[in-house]
């Protein structure tokens, strides 16, 4: 019987970033594989897409971007020996990661108690959906100091240009 | 990893299916797993009554359950806090600040203090709240292979 996966929800933010790394160390803990899922949605953070030039296929850049995103979040995990895949999907973050943690049978779901949004905004918005609809165990990590510092400084640089 | 790992009981079967969860996450030495329970009061004209009629049996409940997990040999121990209701999330909080918690965990769907909210009002604050990660533990796991 294979051991079931952790289920690692990211949106490339640093706090994401912070979940991503307990995930692994739960991982390695457990022995249990890592999924690394991206969910985006058009005019969602971070791939809200000005309207600037044209973009030929927003389809295929938003999910382009959630696969660069997931592949970044998974490489800390596969240097760590875990046996990881990543997957990207289309939609509400919440209902998504619900069913992917379905789809995989995860033993366990991971996020970031917010994403790029800072405590003060709509936050928790989506681990608080996750928690409430996930029949399962989910681990909720906040950002560090740290981390709060580096999602100020991001908004700040989109605000600039 | 998480050393520290406190598990917050208000005594109902909720938040029992947890324990195994924080037992899991405080294996080895040197890890420590403290159970907390707060004792909400009502405030107003009902004022003085703890929200829970049955506190007596929850904390003598917890009481043998810490001594279950120390028989075990588990660093276990049990912290009581008492707070006009509904403070349980920031006595919480609190303590996980005193004591460096690395990790929080708690069942979701107990026997809050504010009726009406699917989820639990504790787990919904201390969501947006905790200093350290909270795993929240539904009160069956839907597991598709079982």
């Amino acid at each position: 019987m294979t051991t079931r996966p952790i289920l690692l929800a990211t949106d490339g933010s640093p706090t994401a970033d912070g979940a991503g790394a307990k995930a692994i160390e739960l991982a390695k803990a457990l022995g249990a594989p890592l999924v690394v899922a991206t969910v985006w949605q058009v005019a969602y953070e971070p791939f809200a897409i000005g309207f600037g030039p044209v973009i030929p296929d927003l389809d295929q850049v938003g999910h382009d971007q959630a696969g660069a995103i997931a592949a970044q979040a998974a490489k800390p995990a596969r240097e760590a020996g875990v046996e990881t895949e990543t997957v990207v999907r289309r939609g509400m973050p919440a209902q998504e990661i619900c069913a992917l943690a379905d789809a995989f049978d995860a033993q366990l779901i991971v996020l970031g108690s917010h994403g790029w949004g800072l405590r003060r905004m709509v936050f928790g918005s989506v681990s608080t959906s996750v928690v409430h609809h996930a029949r399962r165990p989910v681990l909720v990590v906040p950002p560090s100091r740290v981390d709060e510092q580096a999602e100020r400084a991001s908004l700040r640089d989109a605000a600039r240009v | 990893m998480f050393e520290t790992v406190i598990w917050a009981s208000d005594g109902s079967e909720t938040a029992d299916r947890a324990l195994p969860y924080a037992k899991a996450l405080a294996e080895g030495p040197g890890r420590r797993l403290v159970a907390f329970h707060c004792d909400e009061i009502l405030i107003g004209r009902s004022g003085g009554w703890p929200v829970l009629a049955d506190e007596d049996e929850v904390l003598a409940k917890l009481r043998q359950q810490v001594e279950e997990l120390r028989s075990e040999g588990i660093d276990a121990a049990l912290e009581v806090a008492t707070s006009p209701a509904p403070g349980a999330a920031h006595e919480l909080v609190r303590l996980a600040g005193e004591i460096g918690a690395d990790a929080i965990v708690v069942g979701t769907r107990g026997r809050s203090s504010v009726s009406g909210l699917l989820l639990g009002s504790l787990t919904h604050r201390l969501l947006h709240v905790a200093p350290c990660p909270v795993l929240a533990v539904p009160p069956r796991d839907g597991a598709t292979a079982e």
